[in-house]
């Protein structure tokens, strides 16, 4: 199993820590945000811990950093922090990190990331950030992988949904659903479109097993499962399904 | 010499009692007197777009059949009520309403549930117009995504904000045209020619906007004359149904 929505959250466990807990779980692999600020000092420094935490073993922490799209710095340090720092890609929560999508800067980093074959992943909650509004910016970068990190909210799934049917290069994170919204997805969306992620600080072990754990009360049949937390995630991430 | 006035057109006016505002007939054809306004067209109010269409669609072709051809009336119909909602705009049509309106926020449904999409095919049946009150129910770019699914049918989004998104739910979906009712959104779609010459309307959104200034935003756009003409007037009557004889025609 491949949980695509964890966080750093304060310090970082010990990563050997983290990979005995993985084990115990049955998790093949976590996809981890940097941790959480609006502070652009703040962003960096979280892509540099994040990078030398994940670094123990990549083919199970996978990072993804982020940018401060009001600093000058943010299409070079996207560059640094896919090629140089090896971080899958970036998160971006323009609620919380005080933007929207229409940031002048977004486009430019969004170039640079599908460049350098990175992801975006969007913390999509309507109605600050619709899965409409991240559309659009993937329908500009067709090369560029980008994940509606929450899959629209409670609110907004149908949305997510009818986003993706028309954007080859949207991908669907159910993270947070109620079961009936979170299965309607699995079935509805086009094949190898929907991974799951549970949202929570990847020191949370227990709750980040739980979570995915949880997928087999939506009623979803166990291929679907199966493509959901491994096929899926693992094409997303490293181009193989295998 | 006097220049020629453009026609001005109002694309969507609330008539009847709100929880704030209300509007009669007589009122609004007098405001619409004294600011030049020749047309309107008119939708139920709040009570009646939620629970009591037949009265408002009663209410808003009666009042269009007796205004001798200045008002026309949107028809409305809550998409929960299935079934009963297309047995309703048919019944509207037949009184002449030109068009379908929607209010995702007050009706309470979700622009990607379902439930509205029999309503978009009764109205592309009819070639009906679609005007889609704009909020938190009905973003841009969420309408977009659902008037590219229907791209005979003509949507109006009224009461946008977010320019941007305007601007990018236009190009995402040919068919959707945007209000005036936001100043940002008049000069953002204005900027792209392409968009502003025929998908800009004119609309006072009375009696929850003030129409004079509403009205005076547009006469006052920057845009050339033959847009401003489009904008007032122009781009809606190429929206809607051809005028043909009312009930109130024929009596």
């Amino acid at each position: 199993m491949i949980d695509f929505h964890t966080r750093a959250s304060g310090v970082l466990p010990e990563a050997s820590e983290l990979l005995a807990a993985m084990d115990a779980a049955g998790i093949e692999a976590v996809v981890v945000q940097s941790v959480h600020s609006s502070k652009s000092t703040d962003g960096q420094k979280g892509n540099d811990e994040l990078a030398a935490f994940v670094m123990t073993d990549r083919s199970r922490m996978v990072g993804l950093g982020t940018v401060h799209l009001g600093g000058s710095g943010a299409v070079d340090d996207t560059r640094w922090a896919v090629n140089e720092l090896g971080l899958a890609g970036l998160w971006l929560d323009p609620a919380r990190q005080g933007t929207t999508m229409h940031d002048p800067m977004l486009g430019a980093v969004c170039e640079t990331l599908a460049e350098c074959g990175g992801i975006l992943l969007v913390h999509d909650a309507v109605p600050a950030t619709s899965p409409g509004q991240v559309a659009e910016l993937a329908r500009r970068f067709p090369q560029l992988r980008v994940v509606l990190g929450c899959c629209g909210g409670p609110d907004g799934w149908r949305e997510a949904l009818a986003a993706a049917a028309v954007t080859d290069n949207v991908h669907l994170c159910v993270n947070g659903l109620p079961a009936y919204a979170a299965r309607h997805v699995v079935e509805a969306a086009a094949p190898g479109r929907v991974v799951v992620g549970s949202g929570l600080p990847v020191t949370d072990s227990a709750g980040v097993a739980a979570a995915l754990a949880a997928v087999d009360d939506w009623g979803i049949d166990s291929s679907l499962r199966e493509n959901l937390l491994v096929h899926n995630p693992r094409a997303l991430l490293w181009g193989s399904a295998g | 010499m006097t220049a020629m006035m453009p026609k001005v057109i109002d694309a969507h006016v609330r008539l009847g009692a709100g929880r704030e505002v209300s509007l009669e007939t007589a009122a609004l054809l007098g405001a619409m007197d004294e600011l030049g306004i020749e047309h309107a067209v008119i939708a139920p109010g709040e009570r009646c777009t939620v629970l009591d269409e037949p009265a408002g669609n009663t209410a808003t072709t009666t009042a269009a059949g007796e205004s001798a051809g200045r008002l026309r009336a949107w028809a409305v119909a809550n998409p929960w009520r299935g079934r009963d909602a297309l047995v309703e705009l048919a019944r509207a049509a037949e009184l002449g309403a030109v068009g379908l309106a929607v209010d995702p926020q007050l009706q309470g449904f979700d622009l990607h549930d379902g439930l509205l999409d029999p309503l978009l095919e009764l109205a592309d049946d009819r070639d009906w117009p679609v005007y889609v009150r704009g909020g938190v129910a009905a973003a841009p770019l969420t309408l977009a995504l659902l008037a590219a699914r229907y791209p005979d049918v003509p949507f109006l989004l009224g009461g946008a904000r977010h320019p941007a998104d305007v601007v990018a739910a236009m190009r995402h979906a040919p068919n959707l045209s945007a209000d005036t009712t936001s100043s940002a959104v008049l000069d953002a779609v204005a900027a792209d020619p392409d968009l502003a010459n025929a998908r800009l309307v004119f609309t006072s959104d009375s009696p929850y906007r003030v129409a004079g200034a509403e009205l005076a935003r547009v006469r006052e756009w920057a845009g050339d004359d033959p847009s401003r003409a489009g904008v007032l007037g122009a781009n809606l009557d190429a929206l809607l149904p051809a005028p043909t004889s009312t009930p109130a025609d024929l009596t």
